[in-house]
């Protein structure tokens, strides 16, 4: 008994250290896409800002299984064959950075006016005031919704059993359906995703504090 | 343009189709009645009840729902109950949406200025009328925008049932698409899977554009 609770309990790290590998290049992907796709809503740039809502809108309304079940089983037939690890961290950034999007767009869009008025009346430019001024005060209003957003798209990373990347829910079930200890191994899974998304609240609450301007606790 | 293989697939599809919608409408409403009865057990005094609802909701809220989802499917023979997968799923689902919904509810019915309980009180109205006459009333109206939003997350969340072998719209899409492959050369994957993404984008962006416009009033 001991040697398996070992063996199990060392696959079931091995599963959540993929869930993190694809999580935080899904997590990295989408805040990146979502700032630079929030940065030309905020700009209202023609065609290519209702481009990007366009977007939005089709990965928010559709459920992400069938995003990530369509770029390993579809595409290929377009002549783009992705790895299973390929497309679960490539489906976790394309769905979160459309949540992403809003959350900057309304983040930047948070920051008063008055103060891009100023920075351009001391001879900035747009793009300058909009880099200098509107993006450091945006993205700490942004904060807490984008955290919330990170940790549903680490969760989210349980979908990728679909396409058989061996992630921790994947070992889980697995371990199930072979040791039928469903209360310890659906237990041990659940602690871990609840630890981890934990960290992440408070790692980013400790974030937000440490980039606090003070004086400035009105822009939320 | 040879087309004849859409009728059966289609056909087969809209069966699919029915189960999603089965599915999605009993997850909403035993998660809304789990929801709505432990957010309203929030504004209990008593320690032990307050302790217990807080800590359902802090677990399910934490987990992925597809792990909630193959815990029930597991759990319930594991304990002597035999279902079919689809009660297990809708069972699974409506465990974690209730938890989101009870979230919701608890901060809308905490919105309400104590005040408002309190005079209905002095009314002569008991705990119980004041909460379902005074005070609910007047949270349904911050309740309902991120309510519908997370309808459109639990109507998404119902593909999750095809990972444990429901026919819904996805798992028949998916059964298709496996006997076009059988029988021909081409397996129609795009189309197939675009089709489905549609029919979901369909149910959920009326509901999406409907969350956002309660929303707006509510702020205005």
């Amino acid at each position: 008994m001991t040697p398996n609770l070992v063996s199990g309990l060392f696959a079931l790290l091995e599963g959540l250290g993929r869930t993190l590998l694809i999580s935080g290049i899904g997590i990295a992907l989408g805040l990146a896409l979502g700032m630079v796709m929030g940065a030309v809503r905020h700009a209202r740039i023609p065609v290519l800002s209702q481009a990007i809502a366009c977007y939005a809108n089709v990965f928010r309304c559709t459920p992400l299984l069938v995003q990530v079940v369509m770029l390993y089983f579809a595409l290929p037939d377009l002549g783009i064959k992705l790895t299973a690890f390929e497309t679960s961290w490539l489906a976790l950034g394309l769905w979160g950075a459309a949540y992403h999007t809003e959350i900057f767009r309304a983040g930047f869009g948070a920051v008063d006016p008055n103060e891009v008025l100023a920075a351009r009346a001391l001879g900035m430019s747009a793009p300058r005031a909009f880099l200098d001024i509107t993006v450091p005060l945006g993205v700490r209003a942004a904060i807490p919704a984008s955290t919330t957003m990170a940790i549903t798209q680490f969760r989210s990373s349980s979908f990728m059993i679909a396409v058989g990347y061996q992630e921790l829910t994947y070992v889980a079930n697995r371990m199930v359906a072979d040791t039928f200890q469903v209360f310890q191994v659906f237990g041990m899974a659940a602690l871990a995703y609840l630890v981890v998304s934990n960290l992440i609240a408070m790692a980013s609450r400790s974030l937000e504090k440490a980039v606090e301007v003070p004086g400035l606790g009105a822009v939320k | 343009m040879n087309a004849e293989w859409t009728g059966p697939v289609a056909s087969h599809m809209l069966g699919g189709l029915w189960v999603t919608l089965r599915v999605s409408l009993l997850t909403t409403l035993v998660a809304t009645a789990i929801g709505v009865a432990v957010g309203a057990f929030c504004a209990s005094t008593r320690p032990g009840v307050k302790f217990a609802v807080r800590a359902y909701i802090d677990v399910f809220r934490g987990v992925p729902s597809l792990i909630t989802l193959l815990f029930v499917f597991f759990a319930l023979p594991h304990i002597g109950i035999s279902t079919g997968p689809i009660t297990a799923s809708v069972l699974g689902l409506a465990l974690w949406g209730g938890a989101n919904i009870a979230e919701t509810a608890r901060g809308a019915l905490v919105s309400i200025s104590p005040h408002q309980a309190r005079a209905a009180r002095a009314l002569g109205m008991s705990r119980f009328d004041a909460l379902v006459f005074a005070v609910m009333p007047q949270a349904l109206r911050r309740f309902l925008p991120p309510y519908i939003g997370q309808l459109t997350v639990l109507i998404q969340a119902s593909a999750l049932t095809s990972v444990v072998g429901v026919t819904d719209l996805l798992g028949s899409a998916r059964q298709m698409i496996e006997r076009l492959a059988y029988v021909s050369n081409d397996a129609h994957a795009v189309e197939i899977y675009c089709s489905v993404l549609a029919v979901f984008f369909v149910i959920c962006y009326p509901l999406t554009l409907l969350s956002d416009h309660l929303e707006r009033r509510l702020r205005s």
